[in-house]
């Protein structure tokens, strides 16, 4: 057998049968063209460049790095460390304490306070500079979107961030200091300019990308599924085989096996992570009709919907609930029955005293409508923000 | 016949080809098809060049090889395309162990190597054309494909060693 033989033998293998699909490569070459028209009519070879980079990113150009070690090159007790790290409590960035004017963070430029800082269940706090934290290039236009997404999983073992080094979204494991790279490729500019929402499963090791990259990755093994046109990934169930998704309706539904099962009507609410019987979601309900705007009524109810049917189960009104409860985010579950929610901190401010800010995160019995204050995180700063675990 | 028309038809017409090509160079049917959708969309955009090419084939090829060698480079490649399609079986061959015992061989070789050796003995491209696809001189094409074959021979030993050591153009190296 010569070299000749040996490819003639394998190219006469019989061809099973292909996915390639022509119509897609027209629609995704004709998307290409559009952004390369588009950004060179924006002005510039660069950002045309930068844009045709970015799509091919979504279109089936994925690769990238599989896995990466953190090394400090210049490790102080204030940084995290590459390994050896404890569950988290939470994590939080608060603009050094200080005032801050939307749109001129510029001013805070080398100062480490514009990083995430995490801080570990037995009271440690670093600084982590390889996330991205505070965007100090924001503008007034986009001044909402102050800082990179971080997530946290709920055992606080694993932590989603934005590398600004390798212009992807990382996955780390902080015992082991493994870190996974997204396969996909988001410019700084554009996390600026769009901002972007990521949630990670229940075990960190799927992440959802929201907005324009539209897909669910499997962390560990590089493998990307991508959500149908119309829908937006929102969370994904440990497993990463049942993803909720959403559309610009606020119809929510469940992708399962590549089809979308909407829900029966729209739901006004943001919805809890899939429950460990991987069907039942939650949400926050309200009393009575309302609209948008600021004075909606406070929650009073835990709602449970049947993902699969998208058919409500029951609603529970709160008990023993503190007064003035008012949840604004709901996340993970605790258990089968309890799901996680959590409240703004407020409280009287005393003359010249730095505001403290943060959450108070609570359990919400979903058969009894029980609610359970389970922990307060929280920083003193006039501004920033502050992510719980699993939430 | 519109431009679009035109490509879909060259595209169809040519799929079993690509495929068979991006095969060789990755040893997966499913990567294959990964490989071949995203050269069919690289080819889309640069479709009013490609048509106009002297050699539409070669120039697709080109693609095909370049796809693949940048996604090596990356290091790591996957996609899930959703779909109502069950998944593929495995393909009918006559002898499953010799196929077997090739693709190994054939992955074993480092990835810009295989892509040499795949376009000089399956597309049967001389020196100056691999270079050409490959982006690279002359002497390089020489030296991967004796390494790749090397790594070969030793990969599937005896059965492979009575290969003679290719020495195609050293002739027109003086």
């Amino acid at each position: 057998m010569d070299t000749k033989d040996l490819f003639d033998r394998l190219a006469a293998e019989e061809q099973p049968p292909t996915t390639v699909d022509v119509r897609r490569a027209v629609t995704a070459g004709r998307a290409t063209r559009r952004r390369r028209r588009t950004a060179l009519a924006a002005g510039g070879l660069a950002v045309c460049l930068a844009g045709t980079f970015t799509w091919h990113g979504l279109e089936g150009q994925v690769r990238g790095d599989r896995t990466a070690t953190v090394v400090h090159e210049t490790p102080d007790k204030d940084t995290l460390p590459a390994s050896g790290v404890g569950p988290l409590s939470h994590a939080y960035y608060d603009w050094c304490g200080e005032k801050w004017s939307p749109g001129k963070a510029a001013s805070f430029a080398g100062r480490d306070c514009v990083q995430w800082k995490v801080v570990t269940r037995d009271g440690r706090t670093y600084r982590m500079p390889e996330a991205a934290g505070v965007y100090l290039d924001q503008t007034a236009a986009n001044y909402m979107n102050t800082a990179a997404p971080l997530r946290i999983t709920p055992d606080g073992r694993r932590i989603a961030y934005y590398s600004a080094k390798d212009q992807r979204f990382a996955v780390r494991d902080l015992a082991s200091g493994q870190v996974w790279l997204s396969p996909q490729t988001v410019s700084h500019e554009e996390m600026v300019k769009n901002g972007a929402f990521v949630t990670l499963s229940p075990e960190g090791r799927y992440l959802v990308l929201n907005g324009r990259l539209r897909a669910v990755v499997d962390m560990e093994t590089g493998r990307v599924t991508d959500v149908p046109q119309g829908w937006q990934p929102m969370t994904v169930a440990r497993g990463g085989d049942r993803v909720i998704v959403q559309n610009d309706r606020s119809r929510y539904g469940l992708l399962e096996d590549g089809r979308v099962r909407p829900f029966a009507g729209p739901i006004g609410e943001s919805l809890s992570d899939l429950a460990p019987d991987g069907r039942t979601v939650a949400y926050l309900g309200r009393p009575g009709p309302h609209g948008e705007g600021m004075n909606l009524p406070k929650p009073d109810t835990i709602v449970t919907v049947d993902a699969t049917t998208g058919k409500v189960l029951r609603r529970v009104k709160f008990r023993d609930a503190p007064r003035g409860f008012d949840p604004w985010r709901i996340g993970y579950w605790r258990g089968p029955t309890q799901v996680v929610v959590s409240d703004v901190i407020t409280g009287r401010l005393k003359p010249g005293e730095v505001p403290r800010l943060g959450e108070i995160a609570y359990a919400v019995d979903v058969t009894t409508g029980e609610v359970r204050k389970l922990g307060t995180y929280a920083f003193r700063g006039w501004g920033g923000d502050v992510v719980i675990p699993g939430m | 016949m519109s431009p679009d028309d035109e490509y879909t038809a060259y595209v169809s017409g040519r799929l079993p080809w690509l495929r068979r090509v991006a095969y060789l160079l990755c040893q997966d049917w499913h990567r294959a098809d990964d490989l071949v959708q995203s050269a069919i969309t690289r080819l889309y955009v640069k479709w009013r060049r490609a048509r106009a090419a002297d050699d539409l084939d070669a120039y697709v090829r080109v693609i095909l090889v370049r796809v693949f060698l940048a996604e090596q480079r990356g290091g790591w490649f996957s996609r899930v395309r959703v779909t109502h399609a069950p998944p593929a079986g495995p393909a009918a061959h006559a002898n499953h162990d010799l196929a077997l015992d090739l693709r190994r061989a054939l992955t074993a070789v480092p990835p810009r190597q295989r892509a040499t050796l795949v376009l000089r003995y399956h597309c049967d491209l001389s020196v100056e054309q691999t270079a050409q696809v490959l982006g690279c001189s002359t002497g390089t094409v020489k030296s991967q494909t004796a390494r790749g074959l090397a790594a070969l021979r030793a990969e599937l030993g005896p059965s492979y060693s009575q290969v003679p050591y290719p020495h195609p153009t050293h002739t027109e190296e003086r």
